[in-house]
């Protein structure tokens, strides 16, 4: 499940940064071109989708659709979190990725 | 006329009273005549005629008390209404299963 | 009604939530706890002596000894056993006077245990529907007609909330009434499918007995019975023929069982019409990875025979549809970590609830602030929601406490637990009718953080399970209650400081007044808001 977590994580953090408001957040000097939040959007759905295949896989249809759930809002919390009080994190990482 | 004051019969409180009056009675009346319609209409038994009814009416009863504030006015609630669970009656009368009074 | 759809809806929403807010707090806490109810138990009763080691058909023959020895006259005797989460062996039983009672037993030697006497977290989870002090039916109804408000409330604020996509993850701290807005999208838009079927499945549980029987009735008159034999997959009751019979020793019966399903499952045997000639005994299961309906075997507790295999007839649509909405509600199916995911979710929605009630008020404070006079409504909403919001955690923690402090002998114990609860939320209600709301709120932060903070420590005074033991034996149930406490204790106390930094910020209004200078002195005004 850990697995998961980490799935579901990324694709809130990679979600939010297709809004052009969280983007402008996070990179107090980049403006939002349309074609990069379209690559971040679709990366996010994937992996959300992804957590969703890793959940039914493990627990069957059934529990595997709770755990979705359950995790998809723990980690959207976290993240609203993150973007609210730490966005130096979010930057930290951006600056790791490229 | 000072006891029917605006201050109870207002059209606030009458869509209140259809809301939770009205609406609640129809409710039931729609999950009676979904269950008749499910288990008459179809090979399903009788109890899960009656389970599909109950599941569906709190949405049922949702949707309407939405529909009752939505509403344009007050007259065309009460009219709304009266005509729904009128029709509702009827069928019911028409798929009722025998045995039952 | 009075402008656009929208309008309309906001006008909806705002009165649904408003209106029930409290009591629906009230059920988001309980139900939230309620998924925790067995850990709760356990620490509430630490004299409980776990079953580890304990196989399930030798529990199974000491409580069929401990009824044949101990008991005279038994009509139906159950035996809950240690499986899953449960940590208690519990024989129950009633006689043929309509007497009835309950033991705990040790699972190694069948002997009684003296445990406390306590509503447990059991209690807690059931006022989460039957309330307290009010008959049963009066309380079902209230829960009902609460959780209908919920669904309308939910339903309005979906359609009212504009920007559900684009504020999805929003959160802009420090803002006033714009953050309290943020916050109660978060905590509702957020944990929304679980909104949604924990209020949807509410209603479905109590719709029998309160808003939908005439569902059944139309297609069943007065015979329910049927309805209930026909919907059930549990074999129907039978009454005792009268004519005694002598019973087969249960180990005969666990044999099949265990060729069946093998025993480890098996969480309940329960034993009908006893020395009857019509005796049944039902074993059930509950199979905790899956959302099903618990499976029982019945057999006839004169030949052996095994009468009806709940497990035989695949249910129908909307039966399985029936069960699963009700087993996402209760959520048994759950391993610990899921659970957490399930109390988070819970807590969430009494924040949401929390932040409605709080932005309404904060809303009319500062409309109040404009005018330079504050309506009576307003200033009682702002004490009601301090002492709810805050007390209802507060009146928890005394039902723990009280657990620790009341001698372990004492009569009616539950009842007095319970009346410690009740007492504490009543005072905790009227105090911020006697203090300025915002200091009202910050003493109650204070409380809080006390309450919690230091119940570990009453639970190391008192008993032998406090946290330093429960760490160093792995006993994780204990462990993680003191550290939960402990956790809640902190956040009440940031929350604390956080309103002591705000306040010395200067941002006290000067028209804040306590409740009671409010109702004595405030000016007659228009009624309409």
């Amino acid at each position: 499940m850990v697995l998961g977590f980490a799935l579901s994580l990324l694709g809130c953090v990679l979600l939010s940064l297709s809004m052009k408001r969280h983007y402008g957040q996070v990179t107090k000097d980049g403006r939002l071109s349309k074609r990069v939040s379209i690559v971040l959007r679709v990366l996010a759905y994937l992996c959300l989708f992804a957590c969703g295949v890793v959940c039914i896989q493990r627990c069957g249809v059934g529990i595997g659709l709770v755990w979705w759930w359950g995790l998809l809002t723990l980690t959207a919390l976290l993240q609203t979190l993150l973007l609210a009080y730490w966005p130096q994190w979010l930057r930290a990482l951006k600056e790791i990725v490229y | 006329m000072r006891f029917y004051s605006e201050r109870f019969f207002n059209p606030v409180s009458s869509r209140i009273a259809a809301a939770v009056v009205g609406g609640f009675l129809l409710a039931n009346l729609f999950s009676i005549l979904l269950s008749y319609v499910v288990y008459s209409l179809s090979p399903v038994a009788k109890v899960d005629g009656v389970n599909v009814g109950i599941l569906g009416s709190f949405l049922i009863y949702a949707v309407i008390i939405i529909w009752v504030f939505a509403a344009r006015s007050v007259h065309q609630v009460w009219l709304g209404l009266l005509i729904a669970a009128s029709l509702s009656a009827v069928g019911i009368t028409l798929l009722m299963p025998e045995n039952l009074l | 009604m009075n402008g656009t759809f929208r309008q309309s809806m906001n006008w909806l929403h705002t009165w649904s939530g408003l209106l029930v807010g409290s009591l629906l707090y009230f059920m988001f806490i309980t139900g939230s706890l309620g998924y925790f109810d067995t850990e709760i138990d356990r620490w509430m009763q630490p004299e409980v002596v776990l079953a580890e080691g304990a196989e399930t058909s030798s529990m199974v023959l000491l409580a069929e000894q401990y009824v044949a020895q101990q008991l005279v006259d038994v009509e139906s005797w159950r035996v809950a056993l240690p499986v899953g989460r449960e940590p208690l062996l519990t024989v129950s039983w009633r006689d043929t006077q309509g007497v009835s009672g309950e033991t705990i037993l040790n699972p190694h030697t069948g002997l009684p245990v003296a445990v406390r006497k306590t509503g447990g977290g059991q209690l807690l989870y059931m006022m989460h529907w039957q309330l307290h002090y009010l008959p049963n039916q009066v309380a079902r109804w209230l829960t009902s007609i609460a959780a209908m408000f919920m669904l309308i409330a939910l339903i309005t604020g979906i359609v009212v909330h504009k920007k559900i996509f684009k504020d999805f993850f929003t959160f802009r701290p420090n803002k006033k009434q714009r953050s309290w807005l943020d916050v109660h999208n978060i905590f509702s838009v957020l944990p929304l499918p679980f909104h949604l079927m924990i209020t949807y499945s509410g209603l479905l549980f109590l719709a029998g007995s309160t808003m939908m029987p005439a569902i059944i009735t139309g297609s069943y008159g007065t015979d329910w019975q049927s309805y209930f034999d026909e919907r059930s997959t549990r074999f129907a009751i039978v009454e005792p023929a009268g004519k005694s019979a002598a019973p087969l020793p249960l180990v005969t019966v666990i044999n099949d069982v265990e060729q069946r399903w093998g025993i480890e499952n098996v969480g309940r045997v329960i034993v009908r019409n006893s020395g009857d000639i019509n005796t049944r005994v039902s074993f059930s299961r509950f199979l905790s990875d899956d959302l099903k309906a618990r499976e029982t075997l019945t057999y006839d507790g004169i030949s052996g025979e095994l009468l009806h295999d709940s497990t035989a007839k695949q249910p129908s649509l909307p039966t399985q549809t029936s069960t699963v909405l009700l087993a996402l509600h209760e959520g048994l199916f759950a391993s610990w970590p899921l659970r957490w995911l399930y109390f988070l979710s819970g807590i969430l929605g009494a924040g949401m609830i929390a932040t409605g009630l709080i932005l309404w008020a904060v809303k009319r404070r500062a409309k109040a602030e404009r005018l330079g006079k504050a309506h009576r409504g307003l200033v009682f909403v702002e004490g009601l929601n301090a002492g709810t919001i805050i007390g209802l955690p507060i009146a928890i923690a005394v039902y723990f406490w009280a657990n620790r402090l009341l001698a372990i002998n004492v009569a009616d114990r539950e009842e007095k637990e319970v009346a410690a609860l009740f007492i504490a939320w009543a005072i905790t209600l009227i105090y911020p009718m006697f203090r300025p709301v915002k200091r009202a709120w910050r003493e109650l932060l204070w409380l809080a953080a006390a309450a919690y903070g230091l119940l570990p420590i009453v639970n190391a005074f008192t008993t032998e399970h406090h946290l330093a033991n429960s760490l160093a034996q792995g006993d994780w149930v204990m462990a993680g209650f003191d550290l939960t406490a402990l956790a809640f204790g902190a956040i009440a106390l940031r929350a604390a400081f956080y309103l002591r930094a705000k306040e010395s910020r200067g941002q006290l209004k000067s028209i804040e007044k306590s409740s009671i200078e409010a109702l004595v002195t405030a000016p007659t005004e228009v009624t309409a808001q």
